[in-house]
């Protein structure tokens, strides 16, 4: 209980975090996390070679590689083909990473009141928690959140930013001693 | 009355067949049945100042009476411009003629005096064309930064005697006050008088904030909160400014919680290995109840004005529809059939209409129904609407509206429930989620 | 926003055809139904019956007007439904209303039913 207490907190300051900044994967507190890493690569290795992404485990190597969200269609919690594909990549990464905890966000578009959708994140949310526990995550290690649609990426009022909106994105983070 | 009536008519009828001028001290019998409906033009001559110094207050009050009048859409101000006459010192007989000349039907008169930090305020009502006092004249006193209060309490009294309903301007909404763009939206709990006057914060942006719930006295508001980065359910004490956590029964998130009528039950969502079910926590004891239990998302629970059901929306039946169930829980009713999604339900505080949000062809509405569904009537339409709160007369709605697209803002409207006098209320950012409280005391 | 006039007299509700009632009759139920602003309509008032004296000119007598019944409501209600019945018979009458003088018998003493609920929400 005590990692998963001081990982809640960690979750909750990128959540904060992410109020002021939309796109919160290449935010400030992703790139700190990182930097652990990094300190002990830093002698006799070209740094750029093994930064952010091409780091294969780094968190923006899961962000931007294997892919941090999954889409959904309107109205609907289930997982597409292509969803589940990324879900692997994620249980995968996870898999490896195991010093990783992750918080999933599930969100909707604004095509819906407020309390419906955020009943509806949280399903969604729930759906990829699931896979990942599917596919060999400690149920431990995941948590869930909703946002509804209180937090959209694209703002515009047409299918093209709601497809975006409609999303559960996997935010990872350092847990504790683990 | 009825019965009696046809005894009547019987009666009525014979005297007419035979038709002679002994039945002549009989009343002729009619009866009304139409009218027109449109709004009832009144004069508010300035309120005299009995004090010296107290004019920018007796200006200032007569102008909140008269917005208040106007804003409810069932009356019309006479501009002074029309007025043939102004009225004597404050008592003194009323020259109706004068007031009839230009169809004035409502007379308010009256006179504010300011003391120190006291005010005093007094009024009459008249009805011009039976040259009669409509109730009787009363006084409010107050402290002067109170002033828009005095007004608010003039003209709820004035509706009053008019309408025959009690009146709702001394009351206050509680909103959630909104910044910035769309993916950057700064949302804090504010508090403003109905007409958006004297706003408030009562939190800071730091974490989103959503639909904020007064309690029935108006001294506790309930709402949703992401101060812990999970949605929790808090309690406010309006007059300290103090919140505290809810303790709900074990939940990932805690969300759309309503006060009881006794204000000492709080019913909310809760959401459970992604599923969204409808709780009840007492707060004094701390118990709780499991109210729903299936699969489907059950939310936006609202007791009714006697605490005995809880209407709510789910989808258990593929799509948002409306229920209705015991306060304790149990096999729900539907009440809504008609096409498209219902959802937020709030059950009116005559008890006589629920009023909901409703999404078809792309389209927002607010609306109200029977509380068995029927005679659905559909009041605004737009991009999106949603999230009606009941006046405490129960014949306004207030909701928030948003327009569309990647500079949408949100705003908060009344409309009532004939479908009426849509408004906006003016607030200093934009609005949503809006509550609005009891009438004052 | 004018409703549609339904007027009905309850004197001839027995068996005389509508079109066989007196026009003076028609013309003066109308005449009231015109300033009876009901401000309201989603709500009715109480039905009330209210009694009220005209001269021979056909105006009302403002202290003549008294409420004889008030089906069940909150005495806010009622008074706010006879203030509003009172207000319309006086605002149309100012002028007298047309009647006619020979029958004045027949109409100087007035018993009318007030009814709103059979107004058209709209």
């Amino acid at each position: 209980m005590t990692h998963l207490t001081k990982a809640i907190l960690l979750v909750g300051t990128l959540a904060l975090g992410a109020c002021t900044n939309a796109d919160r994967f290449d935010n400030a507190d992703a790139v700190d996390l990182n930097a652990q890493n990094m300190a002990a690569a830093n002698t006799g290795i070209d740094q750029t070679a093994l930064t952010g992404a091409n780091n294969p485990a780094s968190p923006q190597y899961f962000s931007q590689t294997i892919g941090d969200r999954v889409l959904f269609e309107v109205d609907t919690s289930t997982l597409t083909a292509q969803g589940r594909a990324t879900l692997d990549g994620q249980a995968g990464w996870l898999a490896t990473n195991s010093d990783y905890l992750a918080v999933i966000e599930g969100h909707a578009d604004e095509q819906g009141t407020r309390e419906y959708n955020l009943a509806l994140g949280a399903r969604r949310a729930n759906a990829v928690r699931e896979y990942l526990i599917s596919k060999g995550l400690a149920s431990s290690r995941v948590r869930t959140v909703s946002y509804g649609k209180e937090r959209p990426l694209a703002v515009c009022s047409d299918e093209s930013c709601y497809a975006q909106n409609r999303r559960a994105v996997t935010i990872i983070s350092i847990g504790q001693g683990s | 009355m009825m019965t009696k009536f046809m005894t009547f008519l019987a009666a009525m009828m014979i005297a007419l067949s035979a038709t002679t001028s002994a039945q002549a001290q009989e009343p002729l019998r009619l009866t009304l049945r139409d009218g027109v409906i449109e709004a009832l033009p009144f004069a508010i001559p300035t309120l005299q100042a009995e004090v010296a110094g107290s004019e920018q207050m007796a200006n200032d009050i007569s102008r909140v009476i008269a917005e208040d009048l106007n804003g409810t859409g069932l009356f019309r101000q006479i501009p002074s411009s029309a007025f043939i006459s102004t009225p004597g010192v404050f008592g003194t007989p009323v020259a109706f003629a004068d007031w009839r000349a230009i169809n004035a039907q409502a007379l308010v008169t009256g006179a504010v005096a300011v003391n120190g930090s006291q005010i005093t305020v007094k009024f009459r009502l008249y009805d011009v064309f039976s040259g009669s006092e409509m109730g009787e004249g009363l006084q409010f006193v107050g402290t002067t930064d109170g002033w828009r209060r005095m007004a608010h309490k003039v003209a709820d009294v004035v509706y009053s005697r008019i309408t025959g309903e009690a009146g709702y301007f001394d009351s206050r909404i509680v909103f959630v006050a909104e910044t910035g763009p769309k993916d950057d939206r700064a949302k804090r709990l504010a508090i403003m008088d109905y007409d958006g006057a004297n706003v408030q914060y009562l939190t800071d942006s730091s974490a989103i904030v959503l639909a904020p719930r007064f309690s029935p006295n108006g001294d506790r508001i309930l709402y949703t909160s992401y101060e812990s980065g999970f949605p929790r359910i808090n309690v406010l004490n309006v007059a300290s400014v103090t919140r505290q956590q809810l303790t709900t029964s074990e939940g990932d998130m805690a969300f759309s919680p309503r006060f009881s009528l006794d204000g000492r039950q709080v019913i909310y969502s809760l959401i459970q290995g992604g599923n969204t079910d409808i709780f009840r926590t007492d707060l004094a004891t701390g118990q709780h109840q499991r109210l729903t239990n299936t699969p489907a998302i059950e939310t936006a629970p609202s007791f009714s004005p006697d605490g005995s059901q809880i209407v709510f929306e789910s989808d258990r039946s593929g799509t948002q529809q409306l229920y209705i169930m015991s306060a304790n829980g149990g096999e729900p009713q539907r009440i809504s059939f008609g096409n498209g999604r219902y959802g937020t339900p709030v059950w009116s505080p005559r008890g006589d209409l629920i009023a909901f949000t409703k999404q078809e062809s792309g389209r927002f509405h607010i609306g109200v129904m029977r509380t068995d569904g029927t005679e659905e009537r559909l009041l605004t339409s737009s991009f999106l609407d949603e999230g009606p709160t009941w006046a405490p007369n129960g014949r306004v709605i207030m909701f928030a509206r948003e327009t569309q697209g990647a500079d949408g803002t949100t705003a908060l409207y009344s409309v009532d429930i004939t479908g009426r006098n849509l408004r906006r209320v003016t607030t200093p950012q934009g609005g949503s989620d809006p509550s609005w409280g009891p009438l004052q005391q | 926003m004018k409703g549609v006039a339904s007027i009905c007299f309850a004197l001839l509700a027995g068996g005389v055809a509508a079109e066989d009632r007196p026009a003076w009759m028609t013309g003066f139920i109308h005449d009231v139904s015109q300033c009876w602003n009901i401000t309201q309509a989603d709500d009715p008032w109480p039905v009330i019956e209210i009694n009220f004296e005209l001269t021979r000119e056909g105006v009302p007598l403002p202290d003549s007007f008294v409420m004889t019944e008030a089906s069940a409501a909150s005495e806010t209600a009622t008074q706010a439904a006879f203030a509003s019945a009172r207000r319309a018979v006086l605002r149309c009458g100012m002028d007298g209303y047309d009647l006619p003088a020979e029958h004045f018998e027949l109409w100087q003493h007035v018993a009318m039913t007030v009814d709103p609920t059979q107004i058209v929400r709209q």
